[in-house]
């Protein structure tokens, strides 16, 4: 009897260091992903020196996870800038985990990312007048000037259109 | 010499403004597609009628398929009111597989689509009307003999849950012209699934 209860705390002992190894890794690797509203995606950016690029994705649409790489490396040039990439995906909230998290995981991206969930008829007006929803498009901000782009955008034109912001060009 | 400047000028303008596609208020033009039945459906079959529900739309995006159902029930609502859906699909299946012909077929044959679903060749329809992105909804309205564009935009404003569905644009927009009114907000705002040329 005490050998079998000996056995038993020596398994729960193996099931709770296995368990906790499952906890860092998954913490190591994923970033939590907030479901927000509007107003709270706007407060992710400010009026000031910091180049704002807001990105409207989803893991669903095509060209958008076409572009997503040379994102990636646009984030990376300006890694010592006042430089602030954030990622807002369009997917379904139920899919946070089984598809948003392992897509992010797969293709190394560090980059800020949220979960918009909002009255679009609203929202979409309030990025641009001129857009009407299809994704992907990006928003540029900095200090009071404003970009907006509503299409697939290659490396060389996020180059051009970050450094005209960069030296106010626009 | 001038003169030239002037009338390329207005041409280039014109050009701009016809590639920003329709408008409410406008008079929708006749078009002829090959439905998933294998028959031609044109605009001008649906004479008779208070108007149509036309409705951008395909099979690989993920925001249509959320409304596919909420579609075939609009669809059976609507029709015996005169309002009948017409679902075209503007994509090109060389940049999206799953959108060709006879994918289509066994969509509409799965979901058992009470509708015509038109594959728009050569993608020359979609552009006329201005559709950016599926689903991308243009109601027409019967006036005089003609096709009117009376109201653009979105299905509802909850894509992605439809349990969170609060306004219901589209039918309202329908309730409204079959009340005699014009529809209020004749305009919404979606998200969707660009609608992509090679």
């Amino acid at each position: 009897m005490v050998r079998i209860s000996c056995m038993y705390a020596q398994k729960n002992i193996l099931f709770l260091i296995m368990f906790s190894a499952v906890l860092v890794s998954t913490k190591s690797y994923s970033q939590d992903i907030e479901t927000i509203n509007f107003e709270q995606l706007e407060e992710l950016w400010d009026n000031n020196d910091t180049l704002y690029v807001v990105n409207f994705w989803a893991t669903w649409c095509q060209p958008c996870v076409e572009e997503l790489p040379d994102f990636m490396r646009l984030n990376n040039d300006y890694q010592n800038e006042k430089f602030k990439m954030i990622l807002v995906s369009l997917d379904f909230p139920k899919h946070i985990n089984t598809r948003v998290k392992p897509f992010l995981k797969q293709n190394n991206i560090n980059t800020k990312v949220v979960l918009l969930d909002d009255d679009p008829n609203i929202w979409i007006n309030l990025i641009s007048k001129n857009w009407d929803g299809a994704i992907p498009a990006t928003l540029f901000l900095k200090n009071n000037k404003r970009a907006f782009h509503p299409k697939q955008l290659t490396y060389k034109q996020l180059i051009t259109i970050t450094q005209n912001l960069q030296q106010n060009k626009l | 010499m001038k003169r030239i400047q002037l009338i390329l000028a207005t041409l280039l303008l014109s050009s701009v403004i016809l590639a920003q596609g329709y408008k409410v208020g406008d008079v929708a033009s006749d078009f002829t597609l090959k439905n998933v039945d294998g028959k031609m459906v044109s605009l001008s079959d649906y004479n008779d009628q208070k108007g149509a529900i036309i409705i951008f739309t395909c099979n690989h995006c993920p925001f249509s398929v959320a409304y596919e159902d909420r579609i075939i029930a609009l669809d059976q609502k609507y029709k015996k009111k005169g309002f009948p859906v017409i679902a075209i699909n503007p994509n090109d299946p060389q940049v999206y597989a799953e959108d060709s012909y006879d994918n289509m077929i066994i969509r509409a044959k799965e979901k058992g689509f009470t509708f015509p679903y038109v594959i728009d060749e050569g993608q020359k329809v979609f552009p006329v009307y201005g559709a950016t992105k599926t689903p991308h909804v243009y109601l027409l309205q019967k006036v005089n003999n003609v096709f009117k564009v009376a109201y653009i935009g979105a299905i509802d404003n909850s894509a992605r849950d439809e349990s969170m569905v609060s306004k219901t644009y589209l039918a309202d927009a329908i309730d409204a012209l079959l009340k005699g009114k014009q529809p209020t907000p004749a305009l919404t705002k979606a998200v969707g699934c660009s609608i992509k040329t090679k």
